[in-house]
């Protein structure tokens, strides 16, 4: 590498790197107790506690679940329902005051799927995993503060490259590991190379991910105008016509409408109910997101149309990459797809990664210190 | 120049397949994930906590 070119390189690493560390500590420090969250909230009993009933209790028609989240919050309109995670008996309603809302706001009711019983609140809003969820997804600054820390996010990715660059001329003369421990700075120099050149594939993954996690709510409103542009120009694929008699007609109501889904797309499970006008259905279908029954395809949901009157049920073609893409940055963002050893490990990772982020900071002190002591008089001088 | 990027790149091609693996399958793939991305950890604990 000429001097030049590793000149280059380091004034890139160096910047790229100084501009993003403080938010990158950030992250890894609220990142680390969000991998364990399901755990922490299963610990502080932040679950909901579900009723004992006969197993196989039927459930009561959606319209009865919706109707129970009204009464609970009376001045507000339903969003969407999700299924329980592992809780096959609860829908959690997501409530605003408008279909359009940004959502910051909305307020939640968990309702038993059995007896239309509402079993409180999740607290969302409050408690120490709250602030952590917030200072981790948007600074308390809704979208401009997601695409800010996604800003960061690519400087950290400019960041990982450049250092990959400088790791070659650094380690030419040393074998593989070296750690000098005789002084301090060459110590913290050989671990910051050793760990970050180990730690690259997964510092990369997750920071990519990151990024595009940032772009969540861009993504599904462009997914959005795209399903509805497809079902304006007559280019949706019927999966149940308005007078198909595989289930009961439609009457306005969701059940009848989630009814006709489940016909039309059998084998699958409704993973979350978007009512008309959300950021995820249009505004004259509720959409309804499946999941199928394979690890990957029960993280790629599949997004059905169904329309609130006629009962039609459409999928407005394939899923677009885009949103592919942005399906499977989520578990490779949040290391929650292989049991608690896989969320150790990415706790050990994000841990590594502190320990490249401060040694970096560190290694640029000193330098810095070094170089103003050395050269009193080259104070606003290029050094 | 060869060796410099032998091992980086074993320990990288590992943690690939260890991050995809868990993705596509369950039980060998979570394994594999383990596998994969547990050598990182290990090869820095390893020459980290040295004497």
């Amino acid at each position: 590498m000429s001097p030049t070119s590793l000149r280059r390189w380091s004034w890139t690493h160096k910047w790229s790197s100084l501009v993003c560390t403080v938010f990158m500590l950030l992250l890894c420090i609220t990142g680390l107790p969000l991998i364990f969250s399901h755990e922490i909230d299963h610990l502080t009993g932040n679950e909901v506690e579900m009723p004992q009933l006969p197993a196989d209790t039927p459930h009561v028609s959606l319209d009865r679940i919706v109707a129970a989240a009204e009464a609970h919050h009376p001045d507000l309109v339903p969003l969407y329902l999700f299924a329980g995670d592992d809780e096959p008996d609860l829908w959690t309603v997501k409530m605003d005051t408008r279909v359009d809302t940004d959502e910051r706001q909305a307020r939640f009711a968990y309702v038993d799927a059995r007896s239309g019983d509402i079993l409180g609140e999740p607290n969302f809003g409050e408690g120490f995993m709250s602030v952590m969820y917030r200072l981790h997804v948007d600074l308390y600054a809704g979208l401009p503060g997601k695409l800010f820390l996604g800003a960061m996010g690519i400087l950290l990715l400019v960041a990982l490259v450049s250092g990959v660059v400088l790791y070659a001329p650094f380690m030419r003369k040393l074998d593989f590991g070296t750690v000098r421990r005789q002084r301090r700075h060459t110590r913290w120099l050989d671990l910051h190379n050793l760990i970050g050149i180990v730690t690259l594939v997964w510092a990369l993954v997750v920071g990519f991910t990151g990024v595009v996690n940032t772009w969540a709510d861009l993504i599904l409103q462009a997914w959005q105008r795209d399903q509805v542009a497809v079902l304006q120009s007559g280019g949706a694929q019927t999966l149940l016509a308005a007078d198909s008699r595989l289930a009961a007609p439609a009457d306005g109501s969701l059940q009848a409408a989630l009814d006709r889904v489940m016909a039309a797309a059998p084998g699958m499970k409704a993973d979350m109910i978007a009512f008309p006008g959300t950021l995820r259905a249009t505004p004259e279908h509720f959409a309804v997101m499946l999941l199928g029954d394979t690890p990957l395809t029960s993280r790629m949901t599949r997004a059905v149309l169904v329309d609130r009157d006629s009962g039609e049920v459409l999928e407005a073609a394939g899923r677009p990459w885009y949103v592919t893409a942005f399906m499977l940055s989520e578990p490779l963002h949040f290391g929650d797809y292989g049991g608690m050893p896989l969320k150790i490990l990415w706790g050990l990772l994000d841990l590594l990664t502190i320990l490249v982020l401060g040694s970096g900071l560190y290694l640029w002190w000193k330098k810095r210190s070094a170089n103003a002591a050395t050269q009193p008089f080259a104070s606003g001088v290029r050094t | 120049m060869k060796g410099l990027w032998l091992w980086p790149g074993i320990i990288g091609l590992l943690s690939a397949i260890g991050l995809l693996a868990g993705l596509v399958s369950d039980g060998f793939g979570d394994a594999a994930a383990w596998v994969g991305l547990g050598v990182p950890v290990a090869i820095t604990a390893w020459f980290g906590l040295r004497r």
